[in-house]
């Protein structure tokens, strides 16, 4: 795993959600770009995300073993894309939404409803 | 690239395997029967074959060189080889490769191949191919529990639902169309009827995707032949049109989910052909999943934007309809081992050769595929094909 990777699952654990940030035009992104997919930079640093976000899509997944899993997709407000489970009742597009971090350093990235926070 | 970069080129013969769910055949063997009907058909020497072209092919990806080892397996030396790996739209991408090549010299005549065992096999995981521990594949998007790649397209189609008013009645219709044309099919798996009911009622894989909005995992393959232009049969078909376009493996990168690259590929493609959706005869239009002729009818400009769902359930694409669409049944009831992009372009040949029976077309003289691919709808590839 990168170096980059590694601390990325490691501030995931810790409860903060890092993007991948153009140093040159700041462009954000969650998933690796060697160069700016906007302005060719290969220099990039990892900077911390609000958190927050809409649910663009979603759908449930039905299981026969487990329980169903709601995967959403996810429009930060750094305009970047996540695909993350959500825990939370009918989810709905348009549904403000916040990361929930579970003190796992690994995947899925995981969302809760924004109105639950206190 | 202009039509004159494939002139030079004909479909001289097409041919499917058997399909079916075979756990004694080798992917080999269903490539080897595709690939000997497809010469019969064309009328040409297995010997004469100096380009083969096949994405990859169940088993035969050992060292990631199909068309090495097919070529080996057939005892072959080609001088033009093209292994294109976009996703379950290759092998159109590969048809209009072969025509390039030929008309660019680099071979004259082009075996155009892919089979699996997907179905008897199980090659394929729930969660997708991706195994490689460092992919953001399996480390974001594994672990949410999704399946790789029906969720995907749940997405998709919630947000088609979301923003234009879709139903599931709507994504029905198309497994609906799709099963009249296989009832007209000998060869189709699925032929008995199906009402928007019987799709509604199936169990949700992944909502708002059912069981029967999704294609059949099977075992088969398809083979075409290309050669020369020069000599071939009049009623040969030719690449009239040509587009590709290519952006993403990821959702999270899809950009816009209910516009698709189609909207490029497919004006490009009727541009070159000098033609425009409505002198289409008929579509082959890839449909893994119910969604993907819903959202591809809209960009390649056969209905407005939006309207997708509403247009197929009026009946235009069914038999009688004003666009046949999948006249072999498609994915969805005739087979799917996989990839299913040559198989569309097998039957395209059959109708414009007139060689469909029972389901052969009054007027067939140009037909457009559409292949989509890349796993999250993200490489798009438009194939006109017609008389010359």
């Amino acid at each position: 795993m990168s170096a980059d990777r590694e601390r990325f699952w490691h501030a995931w654990g810790e409860g903060t959600l890092l993007l991948e940030t153009c140093v040159s035009c700041r462009l954000q992104r969650l998933y690796h770009s060697p160069l700016c997919p906007r302005c060719g930079s290969p220099e990039q640093r990892l900077e911390p995300s609000a958190g927050t976000g809409e649910i663009h899509s979603f759908t449930v997944v039905g299981h026969r073993a487990a329980p169903d899993r709601v995967v959403v997709l996810v429009t930060l407000v750094e305009d970047v894309r996540v695909l993350g489970t959500y825990d939370g009742a009918e989810p709905r597009i348009g549904q403000g939404v916040r990361i929930a971090p579970d003190g796992q350093a690994a995947g899925p990235i995981r969302f809760a409803p924004l109105e639950e926070r206190r | 690239m202009t039509a004159g970069s494939y002139s030079g080129a004909a479909l001289l013969g097409a041919a499917e395997s058997d399909v079916g769910v075979f756990p004694e055949r080798m992917t080999l063997d269903l490539l080897g029967q595709a690939a000997g009907r497809a010469l019969a058909d064309a009328g040409v020497p297995l010997a004469a074959i100096d380009g083969v072209l096949v994405s990859r092919s169940g088993e035969l990806r050992a060292g990631d060189a199909p068309a090495t080892e097919l070529s080996e397996a057939l005892g072959l030396r080609p001088r033009f080889v093209d292994t294109t790996l976009t996703g379950g739209n290759a092998p159109i991408i590969q048809v209009a490769r072969a025509a390039a090549a030929i008309t660019a010299g680099m071979c004259s005549y082009a075996l155009v191949a892919f089979g699996s065992t997907q179905g008897s096999r199980r090659l394929r995981r729930s969660t997708g191919w991706a195994t490689d521990p460092d992919s953001e594949r399996v480390q974001f998007e594994q672990p949410t529990g999704y399946r790789s790649p029906i969720s995907v397209h749940a997405l998709i189609a919630q947000r088609h639902m979301h923003e234009f008013g879709t139903t599931s009645a709507h994504l029905a219709a198309v497994a609906v169309s799709d099963r009249k044309w296989a009832a007209l099919n000998p060869a189709a798996l699925r032929r008995g009827p199906l009402t928007v009911e019987d799709v509604l009622a199936s169990p949700i894989v992944s909502s708002p995707l059912h069981v029967l909005d999704c294609c059949l995992v099977t075992d088969g393959a398809a083979a075409v032949v290309i050669g020369p232009a020069a000599g071939a049969p009049p009623r040969s078909p030719r690449v009239l049109g040509f587009a590709e376009r290519h952006s993403h493996m990821s959702i999270v990168r899809g950009g816009d989910l209910t516009t698709s690259l189609a909207a490029d590929t497919g004006p490009r493609a009727l541009a070159m052909a000098k033609l425009a959706p409505r002198d289409m005869d008929a579509v082959q239009i890839y449909d893994a999943f119910t969604n993907m002729p819903v959202i591809l009818l809209e960009d390649l400009g056969f209905c407005a934007k939006g309207d997708g769902g509403p247009f197929i359930a009026s009946g235009a694409t069914a038999p009688g309809g004003s666009l046949p669409m999948n006249t072999q049944g498609g994915g969805l009831s005739h087979c799917h081992p996989g990839m299913y992009g040559l198989f569309l372009v097998v039957e395209a040949v059959r109708q414009l050769t007139r060689t469909a029976r029972e389901r052969q077309l009054e007027r067939a003289d140009r037909i457009l595929c559409h292949g989509a691919g890349g796993g999250a709808f993200g490489s798009h590839a438009t194939l006109v094909l017609g008389a010359p």
